[in-house]
């Protein structure tokens, strides 16, 4: 994603420094980080069920 | 008139007296707080390595582990700290451009004799070296603490303190003056960029105890003859998992040891932390991506796992997966990248597992592997950030290229000499111990107390 500055340095570089700054990626990577979020929560309460069904 | 002004002069003056010592005494306090926290790192190491080794070793567990943290202090104190400030341009090596290094630099302030015997000590002029020295030898301590489970239920006591004295108070500090000191080769050629030490902490005592596995060989019973590997289980893995809770917490005191305090003779800014590398960041910028990385490296083990070892390990993994740009890194990305971290865990040590290694608690899989992937990881998503202060086109920049060789450097750094040293303490007959004292545990032979004397009561049955 790269440095957000004009130049390569830090000489008065203030505000956000994160990579990407100021680009759209960092909203893709939240994104997709929610997204991993749901999906683990859904596959986890599959997996679950599936335990207590083989159990009964 | 007059008499106003001198008045208020003096007032300025004093205030600024009082300002300057507040700093100061911010400065010390910050380091010296950060000193007992990364102790948990040791109290965690310990509850875990005993808690994944069987009843019969558990406390010879506990006694490598504690030893290795005593007698790395010391050796850190004797020369450890010298290699550091000599090593950054070399073996050792001539001044750096910053005037931070070298050998001459070395040897006046980091020799516990002569001249520079007086940052070596109590100094009421000196309220930084104790504490930075301190934070430093904890880092130290904590690669040995890495290497010690890997080795357990079969290592000598003396043999593992020297491996432990070795890594801890030169191999990883070679690797520090080279890859995490604004003088070092690394930094200036490659612009490596570590900040948090995932290459030169985590992936150095990874490899080396690798380097050391190869020669000690596998637990008896834990591979059948056709190569297929048997799970030993520790005695207790609930005292495993609080150990590792207990490293997580610890490890924000590390991470916050790993930046440099504005406003002093020494720092970087008047009025901002930096890194070590005198590159700019927040303590609150860091703290979003050290609780998003443990976040998703939590997540990701319990996807493919399941299992609270590997939940916790994996904790641990997006932490080290991240540490190296935990400064520039964006959260959600962190988040990302430690959630891989934990999915690829079980998966890595079991090619380990397949090649015959027998380690004994992932720490190969968990700081080597994982602390190599973490530095070239950044290289991926950094590249073009500044590695240090200075003009554009004069400071180095961070590449994939660079985070790459740094990455190959420090693996190395690790392995070479615990392959070599191990080899060593092998032919010497300092190495494995005897396979009846493995047999028979190693607490009945060599400890003077018993763990459990009145054994482990079993689980009372269900009430009908």
């Amino acid at each position: 994603m790269g440095f957000s500055f004009a130049e390569a340095s830090w000489d008065g570089v203030t505000g956000a420094i994160y990579m990407g700054a100021g680009g759209g990626m960092p909203f893709v990577y939240t994104l997709i980080a929610a997204a991993v979020c749901i999906y683990a929560l859904w596959s986890g309460n599959r997996k679950e069920h599936a335990l207590y069904d083989k159990q009964k | 008139m007059e008499e106003q002004i001198a008045t208020l002069m003096a007032q300025i003056a004093e205030l600024q007296v009082k300002s300057n010592t507040t700093n100061t005494i911010f400065a010390e306090t910050y380091y010296y707080l950060s000193i007992p926290l990364m102790i948990l790192i040791h109290a965690g190491f310990l509850a875990y390595e005993m808690g994944a080794t069987r009843t019969k070793n558990v406390l010879s567990s506990g006694v490598k582990n504690i030893l290795a943290f005593a007698f790395v202090l010391p050796t850190f104190y004797f020369f450890g700290w010298w290699v550091y400030w000599g090593f950054p341009t070399g073996i050792p090596g001539a001044a750096g451009p910053n005037g931070i290094s070298g050998i001459e630099y070395a040897s006046a302030i980091a020799w516990g004799w002569g001249e520079s015997a007086q940052y070596m000590g109590p100094n009421i002029s000196d309220n930084a070296s104790g504490v930075f020295w301190g934070a430093f030898a904890m880092f130290a301590a904590t690669t040995a603490s890495i290497m010690s489970g890997a080795l357990i239920e079969r290592i000598q006591t003396v043999g593992f303190v020297i491996l432990a004295i070795v890594l801890g108070s030169f191999a990883w500090v070679v690797a520090a003056a080279w890859g995490w000191h604004a003088d070092g080769w690394l930094v200036q050629k490659f612009g490596v960029h570590d900040f948090g030490a995932a290459g030169l902490v985590h992936a150095v005592a990874g490899f080396f105890a690798l380097g050391v596995l190869l020669h000690l060989g596998p637990r008896i019973g834990k591979f059948n003859d056709d190569g297929s590997a048997n799970h030993i289980a520790g005695h207790n893995l609930p005292l495993t998992a609080v150990g590792l809770m207990l490293i997580i917490a610890g490890f924000w005191g590390f991470l916050m040891a790993c930046l440099i305090v504005p406003g002093e003779a020494w720092s970087w800014f008047g009025d901002k932390f930096s890194s070590i590398y005198g590159t700019p960041m927040t303590l609150s910028g860091m703290s979003f991506n050290i609780l998003m990385a443990m976040g998703g490296g939590t997540i990701g083990a319990w996807l493919v796992t399941r299992d609270p070892f590997w939940m916790m390990s994996g904790m641990l993994a997006g932490i080290i997966s991240t540490a190296s740009g935990l400064d520039i890194y964006w959260p959600g990305l962190s988040f990302i990248i430690g959630f891989g971290a934990g999915a690829i865990l079980l998966p890595a040590s079991a090619v380990l597992e397949r090649m015959g290694i027998d380690d004994a608690v992932g720490a190969v899989t968990v700081h080597g592997t994982i602390g190599f992937l973490g530095v070239v990881a950044l290289g991926v998503f950094a590249s073009g950030f500044p590695a240090l202060q200075g003009a554009a086109g004069e400071a180095p920049t961070i590449s994939l290229y660079g985070q790459i060789i740094g990455a190959i450097v420090f693996a190395l750094l690790g392995f070479i000499p615990g392959y070599i040293v191990a080899g060593a303490l092998k032919a010497m007959g300092m190495l494995r111990v005897p396979e009846a004292v493995e047999i028979a545990g190693l607490d009945p032979v060599k400890v003077a107390s018993a763990a459990y004397p009145e054994g482990i009561p079993p689980s009372a049955a269900p009430a009908e």
